[in-house]
């Protein structure tokens, strides 16, 4: 019998992160219905930051999060209804209570690799909801195995129904998620999956990588739509599993089909690996930065590189974006002083 | 979907008086022994004290016993609100007190029962620290406090089944039975502090020569309990109470066994009266019940029956997940008996929680 892989597809909530926020009304109702008929077990929607994140610091939504789910549950019947959740940007009285009633199946809620703690309640009201509840853990390249497990027992203590780690920076190698997988694996009683990025042109290996070591649920994005260099492509990771053996439930030339309307519809240049996103990817920094960065650099006069690499250096992660403009400020005074010496 | 209409409560405290009743009328030579006496417990506002106090209560109203009840929690203040028929009575005092401080028990006090700590395991990774000052500090300022009183008769250490380990095999855990725990592991700090505090406690039966017992709860239900505690029972229960499906963590063949409270509370006031110097009591039923069985049986409290769904991991192998007592000892040694059965107990509580929700 062939190894059953739940794939849970994140297009329309890192999608996002490409497009700003900006995703249409009708991109979200053209890729639900391509989604469904193509028979992804998950679509995931939302603004790129998750639920209640819209906001003039991380980038304001075109569509409100009640517009968004409201739409997206008009057009997912067989396929469940996905969101992301950072406790911080997401309250439970107003984003997690209104998400409920508005008929969301499963809430992955995240946080920083090393954070679960803040995770608690926010696990609990969903698995209190009724709803299927994750635990993720991003920028899971910045801890080790162990400390990772460490965490994933917190969001497994909380209800968390399986744990995802996020390779945020796209900064993995295969070895790196087989460690980190397998350790998972071991220690958990719940469901593992990978949801990864492609900085360094490893998300599809690396997810295989991600399965052969016990994983079971594994994120893809159509045409890599997603943060910095893109998220695991979908649609070849489908071929790939189909090839591997490994069983999706997802027909393979729908998915192609989708892939074809999402070039058409919201995505006509895929995601790639952009100088600045490879060394995003080597200095192991959120990937969602990229725009920031470049923007940034671009206004002190500064090589986003060099952002890119402080960054690293000081350990930035997501939420932290206002590091950008003081590590361009600090590196454009050292640019001065470096020429007026 | 409906819930089922069970047989009517009309006082949802009349019932639980009478499983009080039931639960000690085998042993009036155990009631007897308790009139006049004075009992502290620690923790006193969790599952176990909140049925220590109903108890008391009932023992009180029935046979006259003038026990006295202080009940020592750190918040006190949601209990009173929530239980005035407990809270109100002048047999029946509350006390704020945070075990991990030093702090003294009335003079006059005859009985302790430590049940003081966090058995809460969303606790256990996010605070280990909290969960192991209050497991060990908090036995240590107990048996301290005790050693002050000029009139005890007996200080119970509530432990914990977990102490056993993980066995990886089938079959019951006898109050001898120790298998390897993991230690460094910040989830299991209850179970490596459950051990040590039991350690504690024989220290201080044998090198003062305190009249020390330790009871070991496993598996318990029934009113009082908080559904939001992460324990499957609960989670079955809220679940079918809410009429959606029974969700199961793993693939169903975990098995438990499950003592009602009046029993609970019963069997630790038998060990405060009858208990052997530095004993330990395994203290739960020997009903054993798969995770799914339990779920079917609590699936037909509504109709239609809602889906049982499991979550296993499809590439790893079930570990071997047993958890239930050997209580030979404790009912040859105490005399008790498992006066509600598991049908009992599941229909009762089920009363309990959907007459609450209504």
């Amino acid at each position: 019998m062939s190894k059953k892989i739940l794939i849970s597809d994140p297009t329309l909530r890192d999608g996002n992160h490409a497009v700003r926020h900006q995703l249409s009304r009708e991109s979200f109702i053209a890729y639900c219905q391509a989604a469904e008929e193509a028979g992804l077990p998950i679509v995931e929607v939302g603004h790129g930051n998750g639920l209640g994140a819209s906001s003039l610091l991380v980038g304001e939504c075109k569509l409100s999060d009640e517009e968004i789910l409201s739409i997206s549950r008009a057009n997912l019947k067989k396929s469940k209804l996905a969101i992301h959740v950072i406790p911080g940007f997401c309250t439970i009285k107003s984003d997690l209570a209104r998400a409920v009633d508005l008929g969301v199946d499963i809430f992955r809620v995240g946080s920083h690799c090393t954070e679960a703690d803040i995770t608690d309640r926010h696990i609990a009201y969903a698995r209190k909801s009724g709803k299927e509840a994750y635990g993720v853990l991003m920028m899971s390249h910045m801890a080790s195995p162990e400390i990772l497990l460490e965490e994933a027992k917190k969001m497994e203590s909380y209800g968390a129904e399986a744990i995802v780690i996020m390779d945020s920076a796209g900064a993995y190698f295969p070895d790196d998620v087989t460690q980190r997988i397998m350790t998972l694996v071991d220690g958990l009683s719940i469901p593992v999956g990978f949801h990864g990025h492609n900085n360094l042109g490893m998300a599809v290996i690396n997810s295989v990588a991600a399965v052969k070591a016990g994983a079971t649920i594994i994120d893809g994005s159509i045409r890599g739509f997603g943060a910095g260099a893109g998220n695991t492509q979908l649609e070849v990771l489908v071929a790939v599993f189909e090839r591997l053996g490994f069983d999706t439930g997802i027909d393979l030339y729908k998915i192609l089909d989708a892939a074809d309307l999402a070039e058409k519809q919201f995505n006509p240049v895929a995601p790639f690996s952009s100088p600045v996103s490879i060394v995003s990817g080597l200095a192991g920094v959120f990937s969602g930065f990229a725009k920031q960065v470049a923007r940034t650099a671009e206004e002190y006069k500064v090589d986003p590189r060099d952002i890119f690499f402080e960054l690293g250096r000081r350990k930035a992660v997501a939420g932290q974006e206002s590091l950008i403009i003081e590590v361009a400020h600090q590196l454009a005074n050292q640019n001065m002083l470096q020429k007026a010496s | 979907m409906m819930p089922n209409q069970s047989t009517p409560s009309t006082d949802r405290f009349s019932e639980l008086r009478q499983d009080c009743l039931n639960a000690c009328a085998y042993q009036p030579d155990v009631r007897n022994k308790l009139g006049f006496k004075r009992i502290a417990v620690t923790g006193g506002t969790g599952f176990l004290g909140t049925w220590i106090a109903e108890m008391i209560a009932a023992l009180n109203d029935r046979y006259d016993l003038k026990i006295c009840l202080d009940l020592y929690a750190r918040n006190t203040n949601e209990w009173e609100k929530k239980w005035p028929h407990l809270s109100s009575r002048p047999d029946i005092r509350l006390y704020s007190q945070d075990v991990r401080s030093s702090f003294q028990f009335q003079s006059d006090t005859n009985f302790v029962v430590h049940a003081a700590g966090i058995p809460n395991n969303r606790v256990h990774a996010s605070d280990p620290l909290r969960v192991l000052q209050t497991t060990i500090d908090g036995v240590s300022n107990a048996l301290e406090a005790v050693s002050q009183l000029d009139n005890l008769n007996r200080f119970i250490n509530v432990s914990s089944g977990l102490v056993s380990g993980v066995a990886n095999r089938i079959g019951t855990l006898s109050e001898n039975n120790y298998f390897p725990i993991p230690s460094g592991q910040l989830h299991l700090v209850y179970v490596d502090a459950k051990r040590s505090a039991e350690s504690v406690a024989a220290i201080y039966r044998s090198q003062f020569r305190m009249p020390v017992s330790t009871i070991r709860p496993f598996t318990f239900t029934g009113p009082y309990q908080s559904l939001d505690r992460p324990w499957a029972i609960n989670s079955f229960l809220d679940d079918a109470l809410m009429c959606r499906d029974i969700r199961i963590h793993g693939d169903g063949s975990a098995r438990r066994s499950y003592l009602y409270g009046s029993d609970a509370a019963w069997w630790t006031l038998v060990a405060l009266v009858n208990g052997a110097d530095g004993a330990v009591y395994n203290v739960g039923s020997p009903e054993v019940i798969s995770h799914i069985e339990l779920a079917k049986l609590i699936s037909e409290k509504i109709s239609p029956k809602p889906a049982i769904v499991t979550n296993a991991v499809p590439t790893k192998q079930e570990q071997l997940d047993e958890l239930y007592p050997d209580v030979t000892h404790t009912q040859s040694s105490l005399g008790v008996k498992q006066t509600c059965t598991l049908g009992q107990a599941i229909d009762k509580t089920w009363r309990w929680f959907s007459a609450a929700k209504n």
